[in-house]
């Protein structure tokens, strides 16, 4: 994850959306110590290290990790990228939701999805709206994968899902 | 003219010393069933009001000779001291209450033929000197400043609003936020619904020291006597959104934040939306779910969406970037534009600006509820500390609850231009402009043009 430097964007308002990788964060999965099979000490220590986030993902500095454990958490997707956009932090989760209500969208939506089920699954559908996710189950993908769905369908909305962490208002005096 | 009002002076004072006995007795024995007849302000403790004496005089403005002939045949008023810029005071020829009868008679006469600026009676004011302020002890300034710190009037108008209404319990203002204390004495009456969007719990209160929500939604309806919200009659809807990370942030998940918009207006039945965060890039999930809030809510008529400007002093956050929200600013006891550099000497944040800012609205030291224990912004129940563009929020949201409990058939965008229209201009051009919007809220002035539209 680490090498990756390919230019990063969202779509919002049918704007581009610059995002700015963070080179000192990484977001990792809450379940990432288990699942890899590291011993308890290592589990406390990463543990220890992280902040929680929300969604089940911590925030780690990436020196924390190493780049042996990064590689080996990264390829089995339980390291999500960190962005830093606007003054914020945005951490990108595996989920793309989508919103269409005009008819011709919808159909040519779906057309869409089928010629791209290898790489997404509709997991949840209402009338006009639906979530989708990656099957590869990397938070990257999806951010790709919305912004494929935005210039080449160009739905109402398809947005992948963000943690956003912003400086809490500083409201009372200082003491 | 001169004349006579040099002759009438000692009388005019022997007359004053005279009222100012009988108001001093009077004084005593007002009480809050009278305020409805004399209305001003009240004093928390006692009930007792400022008291506005009526007179045997009368004051007119630009007044021709042909009026005071005409005023002095029908009502024998005597002219018996001239002011500057063409004010006179006349005089009933009668004493006692008989006189007082006849210029309230004259002055509405001579107002209703329209040949002067201004006619009305001559009142004698007394009122209890300002003192230092105090939390809890009296109104808080945001609703009523008497001007210690600050101008007097520098305020929402609390007092005369709620001679309208104190809101309605049929509409509800959601407080979106960290969580608000809804087991809080103060608050939990008004509690009609809540959610929990960050830990799924089944309430909305909030985790360790997050006090913030706690906070705005006292603003709205805390039902204390003293630390009263400006619409204590309306209902609350929680819905916690964000969590604090105990390092000076807030962690969102710009999904279930869109959902919580979404079940405000759709599930809860929120009239009223009021958003005292924000920060970094904009996301259409909840743009879009701002905008089903207002356009599909309230059966359609549109729930009124508020959002804080943010406090760095910079241009305005995103969600207060929207069109179609009120986004809100903050003024101090000055009435000035919150800035590092304001007459209030919080020198460490500044209201946020920009073309989206719609008002200000007083936003700092506000009195207000308190999450319980010792982890808040105080040790006791109540914070008369609390800051920023996050309390003048909760402060425009009361007033478009209030607007909607003597209004319920105006639109969403009817409610924002009544609130808009009628805020007192704070800029020196007396217009709009990206500082302090179109002015500081005006409550009253508010509810007044909700009842005549």
């Amino acid at each position: 994850m680490a090498g990756k430097q390919t230019e990063n964007y969202y779509y919002a308002n049918g704007r581009r959306v610059p995002l700015v990788r963070s080179r000192e964060l990484v977001a990792i999965e809450d379940r990432a110590p288990e699942a890899c099979g590291l011993d308890d000490t290592e589990c406390a220590r990463l543990k220890s290290a992280s902040r929680p986030l929300r969604g089940g993902v911590s925030l780690i500095e990436r020196e924390k990790l190493g780049d042996q454990l990064e590689q080996q958490l990264d390829s089995r997707q339980l390291l999500h990228p960190v962005f830093e956009a606007e003054g914020a932090l945005l951490v990108p989760l595996p989920e793309i939701r989508i919103e269409e209500s005009r008819p011709e969208q919808c159909e040519q939506l779906e057309v869409w999805l089928k010629e791209h089920a290898a790489a997404a699954k509709v997991v949840k559908r209402r009338p006009g709206r639906m979530v989708l996710e990656p099957t590869s189950g990397d938070a990257e993908a999806a951010l790709d994968l919305a912004n494929k769905v935005h210039e080449q369908v160009d739905p109402e909305m398809a947005q992948t899902r963000f943690i956003r962490v912003v400086p809490s208002p500083d409201t009372t005096p200082k003491r | 003219m001169a004349a006579a009002a040099a002759a009438s002076v000692p009388a005019i004072v022997d007359s004053f010393n005279a009222q100012s006995k009988r108001m001093e007795s009077r004084f005593q024995s007002l009480h809050e069933s009278e305020l409805r007849l004399m209305p001003t302000r009240t004093e928390a403790d006692t009930g007792l009001v400022t008291a506005m004496v009526p007179t045997e005089t009368v004051i007119l403005e630009e007044v021709a000779r042909t009026e005071l002939a005409w005023l002095k045949s029908e009502f024998g008023m005597e002219v018996v001291a001239e002011g500057r810029e063409g004010k006179v005071l006349l005089r009933a020829p009668e004493s006692g209450e008989a006189a007082i009868e006849t210029a309230f008679e004259a002055a509405r006469a001579c107002f209703e033929r329209g040949n002067v600026a201004a006619a009305h009676p001559n009142f004698l004011r007394l009122m209890r000197r300002p003192q230092a302020s105090s939390a809890g002890t009296e109104t808080p300034w945001h609703l009523d400043n008497p001007g210690n710190p600050g101008v007097f009037g520098a305020d929402v108008h609390a007092l005369a609003a709620w001679t309208i209404t104190k809101g309605d319990s049929s509409i509800r203002v959601a407080i979106l936020d960290e969580g608000v204390d809804t087991e809080h004495s103060r608050l939990k009456p008004a509690v009609v619904a809540e959610r929990d969007f960050v830990d799924g719990n089944d309430h909305a209160r909030p985790d360790g020291d997050d006090a913030h929500g706690t906070a705005c939604a006292g603003i709205v309806c805390s039902r204390d006597s003293k630390v009263s919200g400006l619409a204590p009659n309306v209902s609350l809807v929680a819905a916690r959104i964000a969590k604090g990370d105990g390092n000076g942030f807030w962690i969102f998940d710009d999904f279930e934040t869109a959902d919580a918009i979404d079940w405000c207006w759709e599930d809860a039945g929120a009239d009223v939306l009021s958003n005292s965060w924000g920060g970094g890039p904009e996301v259409d999930a909840i743009t879009r779910a701002f905008e089903r809030a207002r356009t599909q809510g309230r059966d359609g008529k549109g729930a009124v969406v508020v959002v804080a400007a943010g406090n760095s002093e910079s241009p305005v956050f995103y969600p207060g970037t929207l069109s179609g929200v009120l986004t809100v600013g903050a003024s101090n006891q000055w009435d000035e534009r919150k800035t590092k550099t304001s007459q209030d000497g919080e020198g460490w944040w500044g209201s946020n600006h920009g073309s989206s800012l719609d008002l200000v609205a007083p936003g700092v030291r506000i009195a207000t509820t308190d999450i319980r224990g010792s982890h808040g912004y105080s040790s006791t129940m109540f914070t008369d500390t609390f800051n920023g563009t996050s309390s003048a929020t909760p402060m425009v949201a009361a007033c478009a609850a209030l607007i909607l409990s003597i209004r319920p058939d105006l639109t969403e965008g009817e409610v924002r231009d009544v609130i808009t229209s009628t805020a007192d201009p704070l800029a020196p051009s007396g217009k709009r402009n990206n500082f302090v919007g179109h002015g500081r809220l005006n409550c009253y002035a508010a509810l007044r043009a909700a009842r005549r539209r």
